[in-house]
């Protein structure tokens, strides 16, 4: 499959893979990933989950915590990525570890 | 024994497979029933069972659905898989049972750990209200890129190849 980006994405992602170099080689995976699959199914059974974004469709959400992914999916052999965000997972154990002092 | 895991659904799948088999064990393995001295242990058995049951159900729907079960679910899960083997332990009976949920819980907690970060050393309710805000913060995201795409017009989805984007990365 081949994968393309949304000329928007590019704008909103490039300060969070500048600074993330997790960020930045999930998405290099991702996109490699994708490129190696024939079709969704097989996107599937690389692990990825993808949902339909409610109400948005051609949108699909790519769910692969801490990252988020929304897709569109355009034509079967193609993806274009929109949105990608790498959720701050790590406040939430801060947070309580001091909750609990 | 130790997990290598992939944040990815396999591990939920494993489990799945792994509770059926197990239930599906107890339900069907008769020789427990015909031997009086390990009654009370086999009513504790049958006292977990509604709960692997429902673990397994849970998980068989999100599967078929292609769904990730939420962050509560899972962990809601790994709290009843931890509390099962804590009973389990104290059991006489030579049953592969324990061994399902031990591995039940090693899976789950590295892939809590792994995926979402949480601090699984917290008590059973902090951990729920973190999964529950996780989720709520999952349902606001999903709001607002929906908004976003609404707004979205034919620039904004005016594509780029991977190669003209990376190549706009690596320049910084």
């Amino acid at each position: 499959m081949k994968v393309e980006f949304h000329a928007h994405f590019l704008k909103e992602t490039r300060e969070l893979l500048l600074q993330s170099k997790k960020a930045k080689n999930f998405l290099a995976k991702f996109q490699k990933d994708i490129e190696s699959c024939r079709d969704l199914t097989e996107v599937y059974e690389k692990g990825y989950h993808i949902e339909p974004l409610t109400g948005q469709k051609p949108y699909c959400k790519v769910k692969y915590p801490p990252f988020r992914l929304i897709i569109w999916i355009e034509k079967p052999d193609t993806i274009h990525i929109s949105e990608f965000v790498l959720r701050d997972s790590q406040t939430y154990g801060k947070k309580n570890r001091k909750k609990r002092k | 024994m130790p997990h290598t895991l992939t944040a990815d659904n396999t591990s939920l799948r494993k489990i799945y497979h792994k509770i059926g088999e197990q239930t599906r064990g107890i339900v069907t393995n008769r020789h427990i029933t015909r031997d009086s001295g390990i009654k009370k242990d086999l009513e504790k058995i049958n006292s977990i069972l509604p709960n692997a049951l429902l673990i397994r159900d849970v998980l068989k729907y999100k599967l078929a659905r292609h769904d990730t079960p939420s962050v509560e679910v899972l962990i809601e899960i790994l709290l009843s898989a931890k509390s099962n083997l804590y009973m389990l332990a104290s059991l006489p009976v030579d049953y592969n049972l324990y061994d399902t949920y031990e591995e039940i819980v090693t899976i789950l907690k590295t892939y809590i750990e792994k995926s979402f970060h949480f601090d699984l050393s917290l008590d059973p309710k902090e951990l729920i209200t973190l999964a529950k805000n996780w989720d709520e913060e999952e349902a606001q995201l999903d709001q607002e890129t929906i908004k976003k795409l609404d707004g979205w017009g034919p620039e904004e989805k005016a594509s780029i190849t991977s190669e003209q984007f990376w190549a706009a990365i690596n320049e910084g």
